[in-house]
This record gives C-alpha cells, structure tokens and sequence, in this order.
C-alpha cells in the first residue's frame, strides 16, 4: 500500500455524486486512496472490521471520514454518534460533506463532535475548489497521527 | 242646704222657679203616674198639660227603652239625685232623648229635670259615626269602595232611603259616579248636572239645595207604580274651596228634608270631601304607579331583549374569535408543513442538479484534456439526473394535486382495483415467478377510482420491488375485520422494513434503498390518498427479511 496515498472512507448514497468526488479528489497530488461506502451500516461495518470489510489490506482504516449526513436508513447522525463513542475510531476526524445548510443538522453535527462541516455547492468549479480546498488543508497541512510521513 | 235670703214658705218664687225653668220638671207618684209638670216638659213632649196628668212614664218611656233599661222607681237615698238618659216619645210620635236628673222627696214623690240631649246624643253618635266611617274608609281600596262608603253613611245619618254621588269632571259638570237605593224604574237621577244650568249652577258655588225631586226638572219614570223619590237634597262638597263633588240624598217617604237632615249632611260633607279627594288622589296615584311599573317592564323586557341579543351577539363573537383562533392554528400548521415541505423538495431537486452540473464540468476539463474516455458515461448520466428530476416533479404535482382535486366518489372493488393494477403494473415490474393472490369479495368502498388505483398500484409496486433475494415471492391483497372495521393489506415476504423506519417511510422524499428507481413520493401520495378518504395506512413488519404488510382503512360511509 503506498504510504502516499492516505486513505478516506467516503460514506455517499448517491452513486453520481460519489463519482464527481471521486474524480475531483484523483486530481489531488497525491491523490487519495478513496474507499466509498453507500450506506450507513456499510460505514460502521467497514470501520469496526466486519464482514465484508475484516482484511486491513483492502479496508484500511482512512485517515479522514467524508459523511453525507443524508442516508436511507441509518443516519448520518447516527454514524457519527457511534463512531465518536469508540474509543478506537473517536479520533479520526470526521467531516460532514452534505447537501443539508440546514443550521438544525449542522448544530446536532457539531453536538456529535463532527470535526468541520462542508456543505457541497451546486456550481462545479465551487464543488471543485472545496474538494482542491479540503486535499490542501486536511490532507496537507493538517497533521495526523494515523499519517506515516516520510520526514520524521 | 245653708241659709238663704228667700223664705222657703215663698210658694210664688219657687211656682216661678218651677214653671220657668230651662230644663222640663216633672213630678211623678210611687206608681209612675204625673202628678205635675211644668210647661216646658209639656213642650218636650208635645201633650197639653191636663193629658200629660192623666199618663204615667211607662207611658212615654219608649218601649224599647224600657226593655234596655226598665224602669225602677223604688225609693232612691233622699237627697241623692241620680242622673239617666231615658228615650222619650212624644205625642205625635217622634222620639228623643232626656238626660233625666231625679231625686226623691221623703213622701215618695219623684222629681225629675229633664234636658234634651237628642241633639247631643246626636251630635254624640254623628261623631262616633264619623269615626267608624274614618275606620271604613282607611278600609276602602279604591275611589269606587270610598264613594260608596261614603254614599251609604251620608243615607243612614240623614235618615233617608237613597242617594247618589256626582263628580266634577273637567269642564265642571257633575257627572253620576254611584247611586244607591233609586231603583232603575223610578225617576231616579241623571247622568249629569250641568254647571251652567240649575241645579248644577248653585250647587257649583256652594250653595246646597234642598227640596224634592222637582228640582232636577221633570222625570218621568218608566214605571208610574214604582215608588217615587220625594224629599231631595243635593249637597255640594268642597275642598279647599272647590266643589269637587255633589251629594244627593232622598227619601221615598218625606216630602221635606228635615233640618236634622241637613244639619247632618252638611256636618258629614266635609269628612266626604277630604275622603273622595284621598281616594281620587290615591287611584290617581295608584293609576300613575301602574303606568310606571308597566313602562319599567316594558323597559325591563326591552332591556332583556337588548341584552340577549348583545349576549348572542357576543356569544357569536366569542365563536368567530374561537374559529379565528383555530383557523389561525390551521394555518401554522399548514405554514410550517408548507415550509418544511418547500425545504424538503428544494432540498431534493438540487440534488440531481448538482449531479448535472457536476458532469458537465468533469466533461469540461475532460475535453480540455483531450480525455474522451468518460464522455459518453457521462452524457449518460446527466440524462439520467434530468429524468429523474423530471419524474420529481412530476409526482410533486401529483402529491399537491390529491386533496385539492376531487373526482367522484364511487363504489370501488378493492378486488377489481387490484386486479386492474396489476395489469398496468405489467410492463414496469417483474411478475413472473411471483404468486399472486387476491382475494376475491372484499367489502368495496367509496371513493376516487382514479387515486384509488394508484395507491394499489403503489403498493403493489413496492411489494414487488422489494422481494430482495426471496426464493419463493409471494404477494396476497386482503381484507381482515379489526374492531368493527374493515383493514384492507398488501403482503409481501420480501425484505421486510425495520420498525423504527415504519413512520419514515410515508415522509416526504425518504427512501430507504437508494438503488431502487423511486423517487421517494410514492408512499407520501399513498398516504394523503388514503387520510383524505378519512382512513389510515400503516406498516407491519419485522422487518429482516420477513416481510412487509401494509394496511388501510377507508371508512365505508364517505
């Protein structure tokens, strides 16, 4: 696995925007390795390594969590709870990436301890530049503990 | 007793004494009989003096008075006079009343001095007469009571058979107002005195009449054989100088009115005057009362009428302010679903736009690349994201459309309904190798056909749908009987809804499968189908795999 090429788990429903995202992030130097799940029980069951998702090599734990908050059955909400109760995964920042400027959801969002909240624009060249935006400052500047770096 | 400067032997003096003396002497025996009298008692008596000597008391003493008090004439102490009142009758007949002083000689000879107390005994009576008439007339309730009151004492005082009273009305004519004792038939009295001919001219100024029944000018009576008024007097009654009444009285018997008579009337007409004018005063009064209590109810009912109205009035008012209240509730409501509705549907339209938009400038900076590898996938799918916005809105004006347009409401066979869906359903679902059953004479319903069959097409839609990997599909449309109603249900044994999505599926836009081609609006219309025909939906399943069953009602008056 190259060290470079930090994962993220991108938890989306919807197939098309999980495509735009994908494309975007693949022209991030380096580009990511993206992991996308569809629903909010596949998130949990990639993260807590259960079936399908119990090899490391092909799941690995990401660095960074990109949540849509809207999901068909368990919400986004919900996932976030559980993931910022265990004690193993509470530490990775999760970033609600969501079609919702709803200032109720951002405010639960926050109360659950989300890391940032984005909201996804619906002009392109502004989707793209949140996503060169999020590469450069989450996966750049930001330190984190779960990154080997190749300089010590 | 003492000494006296006349000598007692004086027969001429004391003869003198005797015989002029104001009072009547008379001297009687043992047995009653006169043994002398002087001319005064004579008079009194109306006998020459030889024939009063031939009587004795029980002679003149009326017998009537004798019975009351008979008559003793034992020896009473000498020297003591003792004093009585004895009823006399004269010689024509006539009585009166003697207070008697007599004392007894020692030979047993009586004397008597006697005075004519009639006037006072009169007098004495007239008073005691006047206060039982005050007594009746405190008693007399209205002006009528008090005219007869009146009327029937002023008869019995002046001895006499009949009378009638006139009052004065305002153009100073006196008009009958009560007659007593003159029969229809006779010549009786008239219904008016003039004041400005006789009598009622003198009877105006004061002047009283007396005489006889020619004075009120010539009456012929209906029946000559009734008995005729004679002796009439009509007698003014004044207060504070006017004359506000006229008092007749006569007899059938005298031609005169005796002066007892009239000393009497005119001694009663003051009493009778200050009596009709109270009485008339007071049924004044009582009239004025009358009239007032009956005008305070008349305003007391207009009052109440005016306040029941204005209670209406604002019982009215309290029931429109209580309808504005609900319907102001109603209308936040309706706000806030409206605005929790418009956010939802901005909120979902924009999703697909950010899709169409996003290919679009993947597909830009591709062809700026030369990259043509993802252009036609791409093309693709914002074909796809503008078809599925197209049937978003589609189902958006569906869903505003149920509850504001209404078809007709007719009988509707839940069995035929189904049948038919599944028909239409046909080309958009697969439907072989599923076993479909429906059950046949389901109670049907009333309703919109049209919304009816999209429900059913609906459900049956989803129940197809969601089979998951069930090896041996199987859907059933019945009916059951649940507290005396009806619960129509479309089973499937396919991947079942968890509990806690039972509510979240009917909501607005929520899917709980994204990969399946719905648009998240199919079970919200559902829904409002089903409540605006006044029934309820819901969903029963354990979900996991074991099945989903969705029930309605619709209530079978509609």
């Amino acid at each position: 696995m190259p060290g470079n090429a930090p994962p993220i788990l991108l938890v989306e429903d919807n197939e098309d925007h999980a495509e735009i995202t994908r494309r975007c992030l693949g022209k991030l130097t380096p580009p990511p390795a993206l992991y996308h799940v569809s629903h909010g029980e596949a998130a949990l069951a990639y993260l807590f390594r259960r079936a399908p998702y119990e090899d490391p090599s092909s799941s690995p734990a990401p660095v960074v969590i990109l949540l849509d908050l809207r999901l068909p059955r368990l919400s986004g909400l919900e996932v976030l709870r559980e993931i910022k109760k265990d004690p193993h995964l509470k530490s990775i920042p999760v970033i609600a990436l969501t079609s919702s400027d709803r200032h109720e959801d951002m405010r639960l969002a926050y109360e659950l301890h989300v890391n940032a909240y984005l909201v996804k624009p619906v002009d392109f060249k502004a989707f793209h530049q949140l996503i060169v935006d999020f590469g450069r400052f989450w996966l750049k500047w930001n330190r984190n503990p779960r990154r080997r770096r190749r300089d010590a | 007793m003492g000494g006296t400067r006349v000598d007692a032997t004086d027969g001429d003096l004391f003869r003198a004494i005797f015989e002029n003396s104001s009072e009547g002497i008379a001297v009687i025996d043992r047995s009653g009989r006169y043994l002398a009298a002087n001319q005064v008692y004579c008079d009194m008596l109306g006998y020459p003096q030889e024939e009063l000597l031939e009587l004795s008391v029980f002679d003149v003493i009326t017998k009537e008075d004798q019975q009351r008090q008979p008559i003793r004439l034992e020896r009473p102490v000498v020297g003591q006079p003792l004093t009585l009142t004895r009823v006399l009758e004269r010689k024509d007949g006539t009585t009166f009343t003697a207070e008697i002083s007599s004392f007894s000689l020692p030979d047993g000879r009586l004397v008597g001095f006697h005075r004519d107390i009639t006037a006072r005994i009169n007098a004495a009576e007239l008073v005691r007469q006047q206060r039982d008439l005050g007594l009746q007339l405190a008693g007399a309730a209205t002006l009528a009571d008090t005219l007869k009151i009146c009327l029937q004492f002023a008869i019995v005082t002046a001895g006499m058979d009949g009378g009638a009273i006139f009052l004065a009305d305002q153009t100073g004519d006196f008009v009958l107002a009560n007659r007593i004792g003159i029969p229809e038939d006779s010549a009786g009295m008239p219904a008016r005195l003039r004041r400005d001919t006789a009598p009622g001219r003198s009877l105006a100024d004061g002047t009283p009449l007396y005489g006889n029944h020619r004075m009120l000018a010539d009456r012929r009576p209906s029946n000559p054989d009734a008995p005729q008024p004679k002796a009439l007097a009509l007698v003014p009654i004044t207060r504070e100088r006017e004359v506000i009444a006229v008092l007749a009285v006569t007899s059938f018997r005298l031609e005169e009115v005796s002066p007892t008579a009239r000393s009497t009337l005119e001694a009663v007409s003051m009493q009778l005057g200050q009596a009709i004018a109270r009485a008339r005063l007071e049924a004044e009064l009582r009239e004025q009362r009358a009239r007032l209590a009956h005008e305070v109810e008349e305003r007391t009912k207009a009052l109440s009428a005016a306040n029941a109205r204005l209670q209406e009035v604002v019982a009215g008012h309290e029931q429109t302010l209580a309808e504005r209240a609900r319907l102001i509730a109603e209308l936040e409501a309706k706000n806030s679903e409206m605005e929790r509705f418009i956010y939802t549907v901005s909120h979902d339209l924009r999703t697909p736009v950010i899709t169409i938009k996003g290919f679009v400038g993947l597909m830009e900076a591709d062809l700026e690349e030369g990259n043509i590898d993802s252009l036609l996938p791409d093309l693709r799918r914002i074909g796809d994201a503008a078809a599925r916005m197209q049937r978003l809105l589609d189902d958006l004006i569906e869903f505003s459309r149920v509850g504001r347009i209404n078809g007709p409401s007719e009988k509707v066979s839940i069995s035929t309904l189904a049948r038919d869906a599944l028909v239409s359903l046909g080309g958009q679902v697969r439907t072989d190798g599923v076993r479909i059953h429906i059950e046949e004479d389901m109670p049907p319903v009333w309703g919109d056909r049209k919304r009816l069959m999209e429900v059913m097409e609906n459900l049956l839609r989803n129940a197809l749908m969601f089979m998951g990997d069930q090896e041996t599909p199987e859907v059933r449309v019945g009916a059951r009987s649940e507290n005396g109603e009806t619960v129509y249900f479309v089973q499937d044994n396919g991947i079942g809804i968890a509990s806690q999505y039972h509510e979240r599926v009917f909501g607005l836009f929520e899917r709980l499968d994204s990969g399946q081609d719905g648009t998240g609006v199919g079970l919200t219309i559902t829904r409002r189908v089903i409540e605006h025909h006044g029934g309820r939906i819901w969903i029963e399943s354990a979900g996991d795999r074991r099945g989903t069953t969705v029930c309605f009602t619709i209530p079978s008056t509609q």
